[in-house]
């Protein structure tokens, strides 16, 4: 069973306060989890950075605020992300990483080339969520 | 909030972005190089030392970059990347396309 080193959650509301918000967070979950290497947390947080920006822009018509959990464990890294109504459309499209020459569409797959992590997503009445885990080298 | 220092030297524009080059910086940092070209400054290097963050969007600004000085009959090169700016590139195989150089100097010299 993972032991839970620190357990960080925020309630974010609008683009760049929201971003700021979340790498503020990142900040705090890797005080509260210092011995997680400087490429861990770069993997980790691009994920996450990703899939939020993800979720702010496919969102910006219908909602202006989303939820964010972090989870730092002795052996793996967690976070959640959940915002009100159901996934956008195209939120679970262009996995696969564009042409060389492409200025844009390199979100989800650049998430998904950061290699331990895994995603799921769920959609309940109370909105939608995006789960990203990544396992850390023991 | 994402700062630029823009310093000329050699007739290359040198931006210094400082803070997270993402999708709130990304727009600003097109429009820079956009301006320079329509000014007639072709080359541009982006010394990434003091960028905290680099996500798709902002590596999407830098390919704009590169495309629009190109165009111009110019380029756009980058120096001083991170340890997370180097991860990026590397994850999304642009490391040919968009060549770390070790300094500004480097960068502007190179041929």
């Amino acid at each position: 069973m993972s032991i839970v080193l620190i357990h960080l959650h925020a309630d974010l509301t609008g683009t760049e306060e929201s971003l700021t918000s979340m790498h503020e967070l990142f900040a705090k979950l890797w005080d509260g989890a210092p011995e997680v290497t400087t490429r861990d947390r770069a993997l980790f947080s691009i994920a996450v950075a990703e899939i939020a920006a993800n979720v702010i822009e496919h969102g910006r018509e219908r909602y202006d605020d989303w939820k964010l959990d972090l989870k730092a464990c002795d052996d793996h890294l967690e976070a959640s992300i959940r915002h009100p109504g159901p996934l956008v459309a195209g939120a679970l499209t262009k996995w696969t990483m564009p042409e060389e020459s492409a200025e844009g569409g390199r979100g989800l797959a650049l998430a998904a080339a950061a290699s331990t992590l895994h995603y799921s997503h769920s959609t309940d009445p109370e909105g939608s969520e995006w789960r990203v885990v990544h396992a850390l080298a023991c | 909030m994402t700062t630029f220092d823009l310093q000329t030297i050699n007739a290359t524009l040198v931006i210094r972005p400082e803070g997270r080059l993402d999708l709130v910086a990304a727009p600003e940092l097109r429009e820079l190089v956009a301006k320079s070209v329509a000014d007639g400054i072709v080359k541009i290097v982006v010394d990434l030392h003091d960028v905290d963050f680099l996500d798709s969007s902002g590596l999407g600004a830098l390919v704009t970059g590169l495309k629009t000085t190109r165009q111009a009959g110019g380029n756009l090169r980058i120096a001083r990347a991170t340890e997370q700016t180097l991860i990026v590139l590397d994850l999304t195989m642009m490391q040919q396309v968009l060549f770390p150089y070790p300094s500004v100097d480097e960068a502007i010299g190179s041929p």
